[in-house]
Parts: structure tokens; sequence; C-alpha cells
């Protein structure tokens, strides 16, 4: 009984020695709020469904991912995402495109039914993580379709990968660098999306029994 | 002085002789002993001496020494040789009349290979004894070893065989494939041509030996071809190599009076020969047809309505009449065939089967039985005769002939399908088409006036009552298809509720989501604990994450 009780309060005293503990910490994008305000030209608009961000490999998760030089990947333990990237990514998309596109109006897929002549954009993300050298990177692939009578029809599809070098150490530098590289992929899609509204009006006007 | 000699008058028996006189009792007794252990001599006869040595070849008895052959003498009078032979003493009893004696040498057969021990200790004759009381001092020595001892139990049965293949002493017999016995002797008959086989069957097979038993040779393969169809079938490995005979009870007859001892049966060829030969109670009758008979082969079977009644027994039937066969008569073109009905097959009491059929045939034949030829198998062309009632030919009855009764046939086949054709073309001659054409015009007048009333009919159906219930019903049923259609409507709805957008799909979609939230949420916690289990109850000691360094 007496090896007992001196075993317990040894495993006690342990406990209490050990050093400070490292407190977890969690990041996300800053969405600008100007980009939210409210637009009266969207009624006439055709829209724009946008399906959540698929995020494939070691970055779907909440932890922040970095590449090393030894070309490791390192997960962090004590710094994660304030939800999953994927929502953060589909946020900022929606916000980014909503401020952007000019005929449509980005909406969220499943919260209205699609129409013919609405586009549809699907984003495959593969990499989304700090890198040694690079300092952010997000690369992936974006799908456009439009709907015409009863299918969707793949208009345009492109890969994409961005890096943003970081302004200064730190995770909170990598969440900016990302938020930044990410804008950044949103604004040379809604230029993408633009362009393809222009080619599809010259298209209709040829040749209207397409739509 | 004188003195007298005093003379001993010598004794008239000296003890010196009782020397010689025992030892002549002693020779005596010796040569009483020898004589006593001389045994008892008898003599075999046997057509040669081959492998025996006087002085050295023994007698046994399941291996005991009995006897031994002494002398060999030429027999010239009867062509052989005269062994004599010693028999001890004490072995005197097994010398009966019906002992039997045969030279164990090395020997193979289909039982195996025998006496190999003999191809160094030389042959010897073994001795079999018999059961009879009276003694005998001469016997013939048998050319083959006695397969049956006498102690064994059981019985003789006689198998007579003419068409059988021949089979050779020791051949088993079997009782559905169980061996029950064994042919001991074989014999052919000169006077008859046949084959007689004695056979043995141990006990307690022998109480499956009835009256009603049939035997027929299992060769092993049974091939055979008739109106059936083709038979192929193999027994086991053993029956293939050594063949045998077997026996059974007819299918679906029960074993009747057990057979006596030496009861002769008939041995069969095959089983489905042994099967159509066990009908003893049976009548010739002759059938003639007005067609060719090609593919009646002897053997075939009578059928009546599918049941076999009997079998062709010579087709054309050789008969002569006024010393001509039949069937070449100069009025006559028909073929006759010699059938018997074989009352067994009728019914299993024979005795009865047989006051029904001949106290009724007549009057079947009035009714309009005859006999006609059918095809039994396609691939082999074989035919069949088939008894049957057809109402449509004249009365009939049964011919009675200084031969044989004569039994009334139909043609069939191509022969009755172009009679059937001549009559329809002869009633087609008959027709009176003139007469039709001039009734064929005055019902298609008669047509055309009912055409016309039909439509007066429809006109008045379109202007008076009969169309405005015909209306009503019609808007009665536009009102019941309203409410199906908002039934369906109803139906849709609810379906609608477990659609894609529904309220339902959303609250599962907001449920999975939560659950995909919780699981992102305890990811980190997982890691942990897979790095660290401990760190339940102590701090966790995760090293520091790198920290990202600007570029």
């Amino acid at each position: 009984m007496r090896t007992f009780i001196i075993f317990t309060c040894l495993i006690l005293l342990s406990a209490c020695t050990t050093g400070a503990v490292e407190q977890v910490k969690y990041y996300d994008f800053s969405i600008q709020n100007e980009a939210l305000k409210f637009r009266e030209d969207s009624k006439n608009k055709q829209y724009l469904h946008i399906n959540m961000v698929e995020i494939e490999g070691a970055a779907d998760q909440q932890a922040i991912v970095q590449v090393l030089s030894n070309n490791r990947i390192n997960i962090a333990n004590y710094h994660f995402w304030s939800q999953h990237p994927k929502h953060t990514l589909s946020k900022s998309l929606q916000a980014s495109l909503y401020s952007k596109l000019e005929n449509y109006m980005p909406v969220p897929v499943n919260k209205k039914n699609i129409e013919p002549g609405d586009l549809v954009l699907d984003i495959v993300v593969n990499q989304i993580s700090g890198h040694y050298k690079s300092g952010s990177i997000i690369s992936g692939q974006w799908f456009i379709y439009k709907k015409i009578e009863t299918q969707l029809k793949l208009l345009d599809t492109d890969i994409f990968i961005n890096t943003t070098p970081l302004d200064e150490s730190g995770f909170g530098a990598l969440i900016k660098a990302h938020e930044k590289g990410w804008l950044e992929v949103s604004r040379s899609l809604s230029e993408k999306i633009n362009q393809i509204n222009l080619v599809f009006e010259g298209i209709n006007y040829l040749c209207p029994a397409l739509d | 002085m004188t003195e007298h000699a005093y003379i001993e008058s010598k004794p008239k028996f000296t003890a010196i002789w009782i020397i010689p006189i025992v030892a002549l009792l002693i020779t005596g007794w010796m040569l009483y002993k020898y004589q006593s252990n001389q045994g008892h001599t008898i003599y075999i006869k046997m057509t040669d001496a081959e492998g025996i040595t006087a002085g050295k070849t023994e007698v046994k008895v399941r291996s005991v020494k009995v006897g031994i052959v002494k002398d060999l003498e030429l027999d010239l009078a009867h062509n052989g040789v005269l062994a004599k032979v010693q028999i001890n003493n004490q072995y005197d009893e097994l010398l009966t009349e019906d002992a039997k004696f045969w030279v164990v040498k090395p020997r193979i057969d289909q039982s195996g290979i025998s006496g190999m021990n003999t191809l160094l200790s030389g042959v010897y004759l073994e001795l079999e004894p018999g059961v009879s009381n009276n003694l005998s001092y001469l016997f013939t020595l048998q050319d083959e070893p006695a397969l049956i001892s006498n102690d064994i139990e059981g019985k003789r049965f006689n198998l007579t065989a003419k068409s059988a293949e021949v089979l050779e002493v020791g051949a088993s017999i079997y009782f559905r494939g169980y061996r029950i016995g064994q042919i001991e002797t074989s014999n052919f008959d000169v006077s008859s041509l046949s084959m007689d086989y004695g056979i043995f069957v141990f006990s307690p097979y022998d109480k499956l030996m009835t009256n009603n038993s049939i035997f027929w040779v299992s060769s092993g393969v049974d091939f055979s071809l008739n109106t059936s169809g083709v038979h192929f079938s193999t027994g086991s490995l053993s029956k293939l190599i050594k063949g045998g005979i077997s026996v059974d009870y007819p299918p679906e007859q029960k074993p009747n009076r057990l057979a006596e001892a030496n009861k002769t049966y008939t041995l069969h060829k095959n089983y489905s020969q042994a099967l159509e030969k066990r009908f003893d109670d049976f009548d010739y009758y002759i059938v003639q047809f007005e067609q060719s008979i090609r593919g009646l082969n002897i053997g075939a079977p009578v059928e009546y309505r599918g049941m076999r009644i009997g079998t062709v027994e010579q087709a054309p039937a050789q008969l002569k009449k006024n010393g001509e066969p039949i069937y070449f008569e100069h009025d006559n073109t028909l073929v006759p065939v010699l059938i018997k009905i074989e009352y067994g097959r009728i019914y299993e009491d024979e005795t009865l089967a047989k006051q029904y059929w001949q106290n009724n045939l007549e009057k079947w034949i009035g009714n309009g039985l005859k006999a006609s030829l059918k095809s039994g198998n396609v691939l082999t062309g074989a035919v069949y005769i088939d008894l049957d009632f057809y109402t449509t030919s004249g009365n009939e009855v049964l011919v009675s002939t200084d031969i044989y009764p004569v039994l009334p046939s139909t043609s069939s086949g191509i022969t009755a399908l172009s009679e059937q054709m001549t009559a329809l073309v002869n009633k087609l001659n008959q027709l009176p088409f003139e007469e039709a054409s001039e009734n064929l015009n005055n019902t298609l007048t008669a047509y055309q006036t009912l055409a016309e009333e039909m439509k007066a009919l429809i006109s008045n159906f379109n202007n008076n009552e009969t169309a405005d219930k015909v209306a009503k019903n019609l808007t009665q049923l536009e009102t019941t298809l309203k409410q199906l259609t908002s039934s369906l409507k109803q139906f849709e709805n609810t379906l609608s509720s477990y659609q894609q957008g529904s309220g339902v799909v959303d609250q599962l979609t907001n449920t999975l989501q939560e659950l995909e939230s919780l699981s992102n949420t305890l990811k980190p916690l997982s890691k942990g604990l897979n790095e660290q289990p401990s760190m339940l109850i102590f701090d966790r000691s995760t090293p520091s994450d790198p920290i990202p360094e600007k570029s």
C-alpha cells in the first residue's frame, strides 16, 4: 500500500514539474467587407453555382501543412485553420467572384435549381501549403459547366498554380499569403468566366438554338 | 577208497535261454509295432504322375502330413498310373469313399496364384475328407482342386445355357453385386448343345434362391440396341475382369418359394434377355401386314397402348402351308409375322391373364382391335407391333388356321398415309363444286343484305337514347380520371419531399456536414494520441511546429 501511494505521488509530482504547454492557435482568411456589399443588378443575372471546393491529399484537414527543405511534410500540431480550409476557400471564392463577375450571380450549389443557361463551377485543390522556398503554394484545377437543356456541358477547364512569398515569418504571414494567392486565383477565374460569357453571347447571336 | 562220483543231472531249461526268448519277444514286438505304424495302404488312380515321386511326395490334409506315396506303377490296362499310398493309422477315418485327392502345385487362375510354396518343396497330394461313413481304398486323382470344401455349408444348383458365353470353373455368382457362390463344374452337353454348369451357393445366401430367380451372365459390360434406344453400362472392375453370373428376382416381384437343392435354372445371355425369356406361358399368333416389315426384328416388343404384352418371334414367320412358305403364296401379298403373347407380361398371375385374354380376344377384335407397325426408334429405324382399337375399320374376326390364329392388322406409317391421301382425293372428287359455288353466291348475297341492315342499325344507334347513356358513362369516367390524377399528384408531392433540395434531404445533408466537421475537429486529437498515447494523463510533449520563414 505504501508503495502504491509513493508511486501515485511521484506521478502527480512529475505532472507538476513539466514545462509550459504551447497553446494551439487557429487562423482564417480576413475577407474584405466591401466585397460583400449588396448588388442591385443581381435580379436580371444568370447564376453561377459554386460547388464546395474539394481539397485532395495531405491538405485535406484543418492542420496547416508545410513543405520543409528536406522534402518532409509537416502537419502542424499547434496551428490550425479555424474551420476546414475547403469552407474558407469556398467562402472566399464566392465573395471574390461576387464582386468581380458582371453577368453572373454566384450562389452556393444546391441553394437554387440549376436552370438552363446557368454556369456551374467546380474547383479541385490538390495543394495548399507553406513552402520553405516559395512561401505559399496553391495549385489545382477548375471546371466550368453550362446547363444546356437537361445536361451539364463542360465549357472550359484549366489548371492553376499560385505561389506567394511571405512578407514576414510566422503562421499568420503564411495564412495571409494563402489568402492573397487564393484571391489571385479567384481573380483570374472571374476573368475567364467573363470571357466565356462573351464567347457564348457571340455564339448565341450566331446560333440562337444552341442555348 | 572208492569214491562215488556225484553225478548231477543237467537241468532241462537253463536260464541262458531267457535271453534269446526275450530277444525274440522284443523283435516280435518291434515287428508288430512297425507293422502297426505302417498305416493303411490305399491306391490312387491318375492319368500321369507328373511331379510325384515315390517315397517322397507327401499326402496332406490342411497342410498336415497324413501319409506318403510309397510306390508308383503303370496301369497299362487303363492308360494311367496307380500310386500306392500309405496313410498313417490315426487318420484312417479320413479315407471315406467320397474323399477327394488332387495334386497341389503352382497354379495361376482367376482366383489368384496358389501353390507357390511347392516350387521348392515339390508337389504334394491334398486329401479332402468326405462325409460318407463307408471307407474305401481306391480313389481317383482329380485334375483340379476341389473348390468347395465339404465342410462349407450351402446348396448346389444347376444352370443350363444355350446361348451364353462359356464361363470357367471358379467364376463367381453375384446377387446384386455381392458374391454369394461360384461355379463348381462346367460341361458341354453334346446332345443338347448347351453348357451345363454346377454352381455352389454359400449359406446363408442359398436362401436367396427361389423358384422365380433369374440367372444371367454378367460380363461386366452391357450393351444393347433395340427399340428403346442404346443402353451401355459397366460393372465393377473385378467383374469386368473376371466376369461371372448374376442372379436376382424379376423387377417388381418378390421372392417366392425357396428352391430345392440341385434345381436347374436357365442361364441367360444378359439381363434383358433373362427378363424376356422368363415368361414360360404364352401363345403364338400370326399377324399379316400389307406393307414392308423392314425394321421389325426378332425380339421386338408387342405392345398394347404402350404396355408390353408379347414378343416378335419370327419376322417374317418361317411357316409352311402346303409345303410352301406362307409369305410367298400366289394369291396373298401379306407378310406374316409370328408373335407370342406372353401372359406373364399382362398380369403377374399368368393363369388368370391367359384366361382373361382368351375369353375376351374375339370380343376385342370385334370391337376393332388390330395390330400395326409403329416406329420404336427413329435413330435405329426399329419398329414394334402395337395393338390398339380402330373403330373406323370394319368388323374383323379372329381367323383360326391350321397353324396359328391370325390377328387382324392395319397399315401404318407411309402406307397408312398414302391410303388416307387416296381416300381424301376420292372424297374431293366426289364433292359437288358447282352446287357449292351456287350456294356460295347465295350466301354472299345474304351477307350483303345483312351489312345494309347493320348500317341502318348503327345509324339508329347514333340517334337514340343509347348514345346518351354512353355519354353519361363517359362523363363519369372523366370524373374518375380526375380523381385519379389528383391522387397521383399528392403522391408526387410526397415523393418530392425526399428529393434533392427537400427538407428531409437538407436535414440529412446538414447532419452529415456536422459529422464531417466533428471529424475534422477530432483529427488533431487522434493525431496527438497516435503520436503520444500518454497525453491524456501527462502534458503533450509534441515538438513545436517549424515556423514558416519569410521568403
